[in-house]
């Protein structure tokens, strides 16, 4: 396929990996910051293939992993009402809540459907009048335009049996956490592609200032990914500190105006929860108080337990980069995608999923 | 009645086909992503509504086609590429950054050696 086959050229991976080779003088640890990512670099066995030197570190971008426990809870509770229909993007289902993930809350007869758009949630909501229409709002930037599209075509239709359950992170803040960190040990970041192709490269630049760490915006294909390695290892060895765009067939430096505008018409930024890395503030966004009638949270009159993460499950540090999939007891063993403990090992984009289905479930 | 399948066809880590039996033959329902965060390119075959939030067009990845809002990239035409996420198009692809991109090492060592 056009734009993808170009970009999984051997050929032209061997060419960067030499290139990299060549430049390399020292030990540099760069955090790759998507999910998307992470399953190509394990896919395509980029770090096998990189000098010893080069060191990559598996980021927080994965919008199923970083949803925290509080918030399945919320969602298993809400699939659970009579006249309900739950709405989610697949890979939500497996992620195990405090007791239950919304398969098992399927098989006790709750109507949970996977689409594949928001706005197919809208069709349901159209299409079922008298039944309400839950959305689960999870993703990062890459994602909201969508979520907000969404909100916007229901409040014009007037449709009253539809909401969102809003989960959405933004990118920026959780760089910032991991930076302000004293133990971080990150030296240089691949941000993520698609959300800088919304949002646009201009908050990143902030970042790049206050923490002097090189972030080269990158794609998601094999090439992509060495060629925004071998920029950022360029700016660490000229001891360069810029934010880079690799990704220039898809990012604007502006990002996209149009979805922009839709997002800050219906969200807000407001503080969130990250499964591992804790509360951040000013790190997702919520819906607006102008919207405030398709927020499922309000909607729903839910009793909020308290949320029980699996004890035995390292998933917090895994997506902050401090511990590798394979550091974990229970990896391969105990969790594995069939039966996770952690939404690490249950989304393609999670990081232990990745370990586990390109090394075969084997210590690295 | 209608019956759904799930069929992945093959492991290409971008689309999970979604086919439906209507009886008389098995048609095809839906593509998916298969991890969330990924956008994929495809070529807009043909645009099907031009109006404002509804603007939508028939997108081709690959073989497979389908209907992808496109309300965001209102400058995207027809034989164009859009990457698509969610349903909805987030961005057009730009060919001659695409082309850059696969020449940058060539360029990089002309630079060098002039």
């Amino acid at each position: 396929m056009k734009y993808l086959d170009e970009f999984r050229n051997p050929a032209l991976a061997t060419m960067y990996l030499e290139a990299i080779r060549a430049i390399v003088s020292r030990q540099w640890v760069i955090m790759e910051v998507c999910g998307g990512q992470t399953h190509a670099i394990m896919r395509y066995g980029i770090q096998e293939l990189l000098p010893r030197e080069i060191q990559l570190v598996h980021g927080p971008g994965c919008p199923v992993c970083v949803t925290p426990v509080s918030n399945i809870d919320r969602a298993l509770a809400i699939a659970a009402l009579p006249d309900v229909i739950f709405c989610s993007f697949g890979d939500m289902l497996r992620v195990p809540g405090s007791a239950m993930d919304l398969r098992m809350i399927r098989a006790r007869g709750a109507d949970v459907r996977t689409v594949y758009s928001p706005l197919d949630a809208v069709t349901i909501a159209r299409e079922n009048p008298d039944r309400e229409v839950v959305f689960f709002a999870i993703g990062f930037e890459t994602t909201a335009p969508a979520n907000a599209l969404a909100v916007s075509l229901a409040a014009r239709e007037d449709l009253g049996n539809f909401s969102l359950l809003v989960s959405h992170v933004l990118v920026p803040p959780a760089i910032e956490a991991i930076l302000s960190d004293t133990n971080s040990t990150i030296q240089g970041f691949l941000a993520a592609g698609h959300v800088c192709a919304v949002m646009g490269v201009e908050a990143y630049k902030a970042i790049v200032s206050a923490y002097r760490v090189p972030i080269v915006v990158t794609g998601f294909e094999p090439v992509d990914i060495l060629q925004g390695l071998y920029m950022c290892i360029r700016q660490l060895e000229e001891g360069r500190i810029e934010v880079e765009n690799q990704y220039e067939r898809a990012v604007r430096k502006e990002g996209n105006f149009h979805a922009q505008k839709i997002i800050k018409e219906v969200f807000e930024v407001v503080p969130r929860e990250w499964r591992g890395l804790g509360t951040i503030v000013d790190s997702g966004w919520g819906l607006r108080e102008k919207y405030a009638s398709f927020d499922a949270e309000l909607r729903f009159d839910i009793a909020h337990a308290t949320a029980v993460e699996q004890s035995d499950c390292i998933s917090g540090l895994v997506l902050i980069g401090r511990k590798k999939p394979y550091e974990c007891p229970a990896f391969g063993t105990r969790c594995t995608p069939e039966h996770p403990l952690g939404a690490t090992m249950v989304s393609d984009e999670g990081a232990c999923a990745a370990y586990y289905r390109y090394q075969g479930g084997l210590v690295a | 009645m209608r019956i759904c399948f799930l069929v992945r066809l093959r492991r290409t880590d971008y689309f999970c086909f979604s086919y439906y039996n209507s009886g008389s033959g098995i048609r095809l329902l839906n593509v998916s992503l298969d991890t969330m965060c990924l956008a994929v390119p495809g070529k807009i075959v043909s645009i099907l509504n031009d109006e404002s939030l509804l603007r939508s067009g028939l997108v081709a990845f690959g073989q497979v086609e389908r209907e992808v809002n496109l309300a965001f990239v209102p400058e995207a035409k027809e034989g164009m590429y859009v990457l698509v996420h969610a349903g909805i198009a987030i961005s057009t692809v730009a060919y001659a950054e695409a082309m850059r991109t696969l020449s940058y090492l060539e360029n990089l060592k002309e630079k060098v050696s002039s």
